[in-house]
Formats: C-alpha cells, sequence, structure tokens
C-alpha cells in the first residue's frame, strides 16, 4: 500500500540525546493523522523532519511515494504550522497570504481573499498582524499553511490559544477540507479530548518512540470501555445477554458481568432482564476516553 | 525556486530600506549637477573618479546589512519555515539568497556606475571642449618654454584619456565582482551561525577592509613580506590592477585583467558552493 507519508526507523539524535527512535508512521490519504504524546515526546521533531526542517539522523521518509532525498516539487504539496505560526508581523493577513501564495506559485488576486474568509479574519481588515491576539495569529497561521491548497497539511498544536468557538471553528474547517478537498493532516495536540473528536488515525509517541499506531476506530476499541451488570442470577443474565445481541463479555468471580460493545444499548438490557424475570441489581457504563486510554498506555511504557 | 524568488523579490520591493540607497544617489546625481560650474570641473573629474570605486564600499555594506536584516527577519518571524515547508531544502533557500543578494548588489551598481560615470563623461566632454586648446596646442612650439617634450597630439590626448576612462571602468566593474564575492561570504558566514548580529559586524569588518589589514599586518608580522598574501586579498589585489603600482616600498608590474577575474570567479564560486554545502548539512531552522 502506497502511503501519503511514511516514516521508515525514522531517527533523529542531538549530541547524546535521542529525540527520535526509530520511528514508522503510515499517514493514508484523506486521514486526519493525530499525534499525540507529552512534551518532549518527539512530535515536533518528527513533523519538522517530515516538513523538511530538520535534518533526520537515520532512517527515512516519503511523502506522495517520493523519497526524502528525492522531494522536489512534491515539497509544494505540503503546508504547515510548525510551532509559532510564521508571518509577518507588519503587514495584515492578506498580504501575509499574499506572500505565500507567490511563494505557491498563485497569481490569482481572489486566493489570498479566498483564505482570509476561510480562516475568518476578514474583519481584522488591514489591522498588523503582529497587534493580532494569539487566536488570530494561530488563525493567520492555519491559512498560511492552507494556501495553495497543499494535499497534506501538517499543523503543531493548531488550536493553540484558541477561545472555544475558535477551536470548533478550525475543527469545522479541518473536517470539511478532509471530506471535500480530501486534504489529509498530520495534527499534534495535547488536548486529546478535541483530537478524539476528528482523528480517523492515532500515533502515540514517548520518549521518542512509536508505542502505538491504529486507526481511530480500533483505538476506540481498545479503550477498556464497558458495561458494568450486577444481577441477582448471573447465569440467566448470560443467556438473556446472548440472545438481545451480545457477544464480548466476561463474567467476574463476584457475579459481576462486563459487556465490552455496545456501549449505548444499557437500556435494552435492563428491559430483557425484567422481561425475562432477571433482576438487575446494577448497571454501570463506563467509558474510557482515549485520553485515558494514552494516559494508561504511556504510564506503562514508562514504567 | 521560481515562486520563491518571485517572494522575495516582491518582499525586496515592498521594503523601504532597499529603496533608501538608490533614492540618495539620484538625490546626490541631481545635487552635484546643480551645483557643478565650469571652474570646478578639473577638481569635480577627480573627485568623480575617486568616487568611483570608493562608493562601491558604501554599496557593499549598505546591501549587505539590507540583506542580513532581510534574512534575519524572516527567520525572526518563522517564515523560514513556511518557505522550507515547501522547497526541497535548505539549500534552495541559500541559492535564492545568493541570486538576491547578487541582483541587489548589480542593481547597487548600477545607480553607482550612473552617479559616477554618466556624469564623469558629461563632465569630461565640457572640459575638454573648454580648456584643451590651453593644455594641448596644435603644436608642440606653442607649449611653454621648457615643457615641449611633454607635447602630445591631440588624437594622442583622446587616445590616452579614453585608454585611462576605459580602465576606470574595469576596475569599477571588478570591484562589482568583488563585491558579489562579499554577498556570497555574508551568505555562508549566515548560514554558518544563523546570527544576525555576527553577520552585520562581519558586513562592517569586511566591507571596510578592517579584516584585509588584520590580515595583511599578521602576514607582515610573521614573514616580513606582504606580496604573495596581498595580491590575492579582495581589496588589496587592486594594488596590482594598475600598470605600475607601489606595493610597499617595490614597485611591481600590474597583472592582467584576466588574472583578476579568475581569481574573484574562483572565490565566487568557492563561498557560493560552501553555502549551499553548509545549509544541506545543517538543521534547516
Amino acid at each position: 500500500m502506497e502511503y501519503i507519508l511514511e516514516t521508515e526507523n525514522l531517527t533523529k539524535t542531538y549530541g547524546k540525546k535521542t529525540a527520535l527512535n526509530n520511528v514508522s508512521i503510515h499517514v493514508n490519504q484523506g486521514d486526519i493523522y493525530g499525534l499525540v504524546g507529552r512534551n518532549g515526546a518527539g512530535k515536533t521533531t518528527l513533523m519538522k523532519i517530515v516538513c523538511g526542517l530538520a535534518r533526520k539522523s537515520n532512517g527515512g521518509f516519503s511523502i506522495f511515494g517520493r523519497k526524502d532525498t528525492e522531494l522536489g516539487d512534491v515539497a509544494q504539496r505540503r503546508g504547515l504550522l510548525i510551532e509559532s505560526p510564521g508571518f509577518f508581523g507588519e503587514y495584515d493577513a492578506e498580504t501575509n497570504l499574499k506572500i505565500k501564495c507567490k511563494l505557491m506559485g498563485i497569481n490569482d488576486p481572489e486566493e489570498p481573499k479566498r483564505l482570509v474568509k476561510l480562516i475568518g479574519l476578514e474583519e481584522a481588515g488591514n489591522k498588523k498582524a503582529k497587534h493580532y491576539s494569539l487566536g488570530m495569529k494561530q488563525r493567520l497561521g492555519i491559512g498560511i499553511a492552507l494556501a495553495g491548497n497543499p494535499d497534506l497539511v501538517v499543523l503543531d498544536e493548531p488550536i493553540n490559544g484558541l477561545d472555544p468557538q475558535g477551536i470548533m471553528e478550525i475543527r469545522d474547517m479541518i473536517c470539511k477540507l478532509n471530506k471535500e478537498n480530501g486534504t489529509t493532516f498530520l495534527i499534534s495536540s495535547h488536548i486529546l479530548d478535541e483530537l478524539s473528536k476528528i482523528a480517523t488515525k492515532y500515533g502515540i509517541i514517548n520518549n521518542g518512540s512509536l508505542v502505538e499506531e491504529s486507526p481511530a476506530e480500533e483505538l476506540r476499541n481498545k479503550c477498556e470501555s464497558r458495561i458494568e451488570l450486577m444481577t441477582d442470577n448471573a447465569s440467566r443474565a448470560i443467556g438473556v445477554l446472548e440472545r438481545i445481541g451480545f457477544s464480548q463479555f466476561k463474567v467476574l468471580e463476584d457475579g459481576k458481568i462486563n459487556i465490552y460493545e455496545q456501549f449505548d444499548r444499557t437500556g435494552d438490557i435492563t428491559l430483557a432482564m425484567a422481561a425475562e424475570g432477571v433482576t438487575t441489581l446494577e448497571i454501570v457504563r463506563k467509558l474510557e476516553t482515549v485520553e485515558n486510554y494514552y494516559l494508561r498506555l504511556v504510564g506503562k511504557d514508562s514504567e | 525556486m521560481t515562486g520563491l524568488l518571485k517572494m522575495e523579490f516582491r518582499r525586496l520591493f515592498k521594503s523601504f530600506f532597499f529603496w533608501a540607497y538608490p533614492v540618495i544617489i539620484v538625490v546626490l546625481l541631481i545635487i552635484n549637477k546643480l551645483s557643478v560650474n565650469e571652474k570646478q570641473d578639473e577638481i569635480a573629474l577627480t573627485v568623480v573618479l575617486e568616487l568611483s570605486t570608493n562608493i562601491l564600499y558604501i554599496a557593499m555594506i549598505v546591501c549587505g546589512i539590507l540583506m542580513v536584516s532581510f534574512w534575519s527577519k524572516e527567520d525572526k518571524h518563522g517564515y523560514t519555515k513556511n518557505i522550507l515547508g515547501n522547497v526541497s531544502g535548505r539549500h534552495i533557500l541559500t541559492i535564492v539568497k545568493l541570486i538576491t543578494s547578487t541582483c541587489v548588489m548589480l542593481f547597487y551598481s548600477v545607480f553607482n556606475f550612473i552617479y559616477c560615470f554618466v556624469s564623469y563623461k558629461i563632465e569630461f566632454e565640457k572640459m575638454v571642449k573648454t580648456y584643451r586648446v590651453y593644455l594641448y596646442p596644435e603644436s608642440a612650439d606653442l607649449m611653454p618654454k621648457g615643457f615641449e617634450d611633454r607635447w602630445i597630439s591631440r588624437e594622442q590626448y583622446d587616445l590616452e584619456t579614453a585608454e585611462y576612462f576605459n580602465r576606470t571602468i574595469h576596475r569599477y566593474l571588478l570591484m562589482v565582482l568583488v563585491g558579489l564575492v562579499i554577498m556570497a561570504l555574508i551568505v555562508l558566514l549566515y548560514e554558518l551561525l544563523r546570527s544576525a548580529t555576527f553577520a552585520y559586524v562581519m558586513v562592517i569588518l569586511v566591507s571596510t577592509k578592517f579584516i584585509e589589514n588584520l590580515v595583511l599586518n599578521l602576514v607582515a608580522l610573521i614573514t616580513d613580506k606582504i606580496d604573495p598574501v596581498a595580491q590575492n586579498l579582495l581589496f588589496t589585489q587592486f594594488m596590482y590592477f594598475d600598470e605600475y603600482a607601489s606595493v610597499g616600498e617595490e614597485m611591481n608590474p600590474g597583472l592582467p585583467l584576466w588574472t583578476f577575474l579568475v581569481r574573484n570567479i574562483i572565490y565566487l564560486a568557492v563561498l557560493a558552493t560552501s553555502a549551499i554545502l553548509i545549509s544541506k548539512k545543517k538543521d534547516s531552522v
């Protein structure tokens, strides 16, 4: 399978310190790839390398099927916002975007205006970018990354400094671009709750190593979410569960049943148990978030 | 790279600092034109000829400072990241730096050329028309007593002055080439240390011959001779450009023009290649 972005045992060392250690990630066309990891885990280093801002020490990567040593024009198909947004403070948003469009070889005068609208900075008018709020600067950085309709957009902590409405707008924008244009995103964020709303694939990095890489669906399944059911008769309860379509469950020693699927059917379970004359003593839905899963995973790894 | 070049030039043209130097030169030219009168012609010509190469030192400093501030602004504002994300490597940015600084240096040199030589030409022709009859009469008999042997024909006079003028232009063009070598050196130093302050200091120290004088003094201190080094240094090499030039206490025969050309082109190529290779070896930001 050909990936839009693939790293192979990517390693980066600064002196004796290893910032990235044999990291291999695989980003498919149309993915919103969430790169997860604590501060200093190596997320930004990985992004910097795939964007050509830092040199790898070992391993390699390919973008759109081209090896890192022979990227050529393919480099133009990526957009990036890494660490802080890069723009010229003495110019307004439109001029900054015009400059980026020039770099991308876009001469359409309407394009910067369209981008200003897309990132919601029309109201800023001629205000110089250096006088923008943190959120506005972040939006401008995203706009600059999106200039030229790149196929791969790398965003490092894109919602930093944004207010809740801004976060929602950026999230919607990413989803829209992903669905309508098929743009692939590689996003890092420490706000996992937000990332989990859009990510289609995750890469979890800890201490420079990739701990896990899996599609969002698979990861959600791996989260130890369950329905804890306590009845007056465990053996009859099992029969009821099987009849109403449950197969993934486990009976514990104290008679408690842990169900690992169809978490939204607690009502059905209660009704079915009552209909069969089984008394439900307790039914609790315990959902583990991706964040909790990550903490559990990284915690384990650290040990 | 074309897009990057377009972007850089667009930013340069929008910069006030970029236009400051040409505007000052044009204003100076206008002031000179308005203030020169016939009696001052000879002095004006001497000043203009002196200025012809000296003004390039100023252009080098202005161009160096402009370019370093331009690059450091890109780095400081984080815009370099946006650029690098869309090119295949930092070396592309270095090539663009070399191209833009070369173009700016050449652009300023054109203004300097107009300032020095166009005004020189106009003034010179005016002077020839006015004074030639008195300075170089029709025959040697008309020369003042005791000066007959110094007489030259008008044709010979025209020929000699034209040769002198050509040599001055060659000297000027060589100096422009040295300017380009210095720009490549500044790009190399900037890529090496990525420090604007260091680059500013180096622009001034190199363009004001401070570094060269330091080298010459050190060489003189150690070897008691400066010739082998002096003729290879960027500014001191001009001491060997004139037909018979004095270097220290000795008179040296001038070196042919092509030796200067070859030497400076080699410097330019080595410095530019080094800058590109260094940018390839280092992390981009």
